[in-house]
């Protein structure tokens, strides 16, 4: 009865070999129980899964996926029906994947509030003094960074900060504050001299503010 | 059926009371019916502005709390028929009243007048959330200086938040001589922080001291700058073109202010 069920990993592939004649109600069964046995060993996983050894309905397939996805904590990038695949493709879907999920926010934060997002960060908008942005991956704000803005909040020191106009209260990227604030108050609060178009980053765990340029972007790349 | 402006500011001491107090002469000297009405609970100041002190019988609280009736609580001001105070306790605190009782008391004064301007008191707290919860529009007073937009800016996220209509904004006490040195923000710098139509810019003005004092706004003569700046304002409240001038024009000095003034 143990081998109805039989895990193999190879190449960041879980493979999952199932017993092509017990009733599918059994092997369900038995594929909790696995799960269950190799909670620790797949926690945190990534993992492309392909399923073998048996040919599986539509609706059996997503059936057993769902079991996997309720009994560990895995991260399902997607499904194969065991084709080779260009190595090329598995490293983009875990790209896109590390790369987070984003979220627009629309209208203008003002003093006193709060955004947070477990992700990347847009917003078309105003971050006035006094409000908060914080976000696990980038932050691009679409209008005038006046407030406190804090990128890579879980530990990213490649997050960056983008705004049209960056003027913060305070910066943050990773753990690293940003220092070279403009002392004067009245002059910083003026139209003019807004920096236009202006990006965050770490470089050698320093934070730099520098002009959105080619150049700039280069470095980012790079990092 | 009128209309009910909050008049708030969120930082003290910007000028809330004394615009109230102007714009509810501007507004009775233009022939509408206004009733002022001071949410300061505890910290009443509008009847002093209007020179009304010591007429007040019954107060709000004594209305909210059915002592008397609102006709008896109202004050008729003493040059203009048409405007009204209705003053605050100052025995009571702001947590003795609730957004209920506000938001009835509001509706009765609503449907005796044209206007109703409700004095908001300082702060962010009980008093605050009474005064804007029977208002249909914000007026928010700021001066050109960053404390006062930034709290400014506060008010307008939580006026936002409550479903406030329209928010327009004042800017009190311009020091054009500042702003022309550079020292001081520009009309055009504050509403860029704080996103609003602004309605009226009042400069900073020494005859608001003396009239405060003599208990007579400054628009019931209206000759100085800041009196002539609230007529300007109470008459676009009421829908009427009032250009603002542009200051930034290459002109003299001396031109400039006049221009300025005369908004």
């Amino acid at each position: 009865m143990g081998n109805n069920v039989i895990f193999k990993g190879s190449n960041g592939k879980l493979i999952i070999i199932l017993n092509p004649v017990i009733p599918f109600q059994e092997l369900k069964e038995h594929l909790v129980e696995k799960l269950k046995k190799s909670k620790q060993l797949l926690m945190g996983y990534e993992a492309i899964i392909e399923f073998k050894g048996r040919e599986l309905k539509e609706e059996e397939e997503l059936e057993l996926l769902n079991i996997v996805d309720e009994e560990v904590d895995i991260n399902i990038l997607f499904v194969t029906d065991g084709e080779e695949l260009v190595s090329k493709e598995i490293e983009k879907a875990v790209n896109i994947v590390n790369e987070g999920v984003t979220k627009f926010h629309v209208g203008t934060l003002r003093s006193g509030e709060i955004l947070e997002y477990p992700g990347n960060l847009v917003v078309l908008g105003d971050i006035n003094p006094g409000s908060i942005v914080k976000a696990e991956g980038n932050i691009v704000v679409i209008g005038t960074l006046n407030g406190v803005a804090h990128a890579g909040i879980k530990g990213n020191n490649e997050a960056f900060i983008v705004a049209s106009n960056m003027n913060p209260f305070q910066l943050k990227i990773d753990e690293v504050l940003f220092k070279n604030y403009s002392s004067n108050i009245l002059f910083r609060s003026k139209q003019i001299i807004r920096n236009k178009n202006n990006i965050a980053y770490l470089r050698n765990n320093i934070l730099i503010i520098d002009k959105l340029t080619r150049k700039s972007m280069k470095n980012i790349v790079a990092t | 059926m009128g209309k009910v402006y909050v008049v708030t500011s969120g930082k003290g001491g910007v000028g809330k009371t004394t615009t109230t107090a102007n714009l509810g002469v501007g507004l009775a000297k233009n022939g509408s019916s206004v009733v002022l009405m001071d949410a300061d609970i505890g910290l009443r100041n509008l009847d002093v502005i209007l020179g009304l002190e010591n007429r007040i019988v019954y107060n709000s609280m004594d209305v909210m709390e059915g002592t008397c009736r609102l006709k008896q609580a109202l004050i008729k001001d003493k040059r203009y028929d048409k405007l009204f105070l209705l003053p605050a306790s100052q025995t009571n605190d702001k947590m003795d009243v609730s957004t209920d009782m506000m938001k009835k008391l509001v509706a009765q004064l609503k449907e005796k007048f044209d206007y109703v301007l409700i004095d908001c008191p300082a702060g962010i707290e009980q008093g605050f959330k009474n005064a804007i919860v029977g208002a249909d529009e914000a007026i928010i007073i700021t001066t050109p200086e960053i404390s006062s937009i930034r709290d400014a800016d506060r008010v307008i996220g939580l006026l936002a938040a409550s479903e406030m209509g329209e928010i327009k904004l004042i800017v009190n006490r311009v020091k054009m001589k500042l702003v022309n040195e550079g020292n001081m923000l520009h009309m055009d710098d504050i509403v860029d922080i704080l996103g609003l139509d602004i309605i009226g810019v009042v400069p900073d003005d020494e005859e608001i001291v003396i009239s405060t004092n003599k208990g007579e706004p400054v628009t019931v003569k209206a000759l100085a700058p800041s009196g002539k700046a609230y007529m300007n304002i109470a008459g676009r409240i009421v829908g009427e073109d009032i250009p603002f001038l542009n200051i930034d024009e290459k002109r003299s000095f001396a031109s400039k202010v006049k221009n300025f003034f005369s908004r």
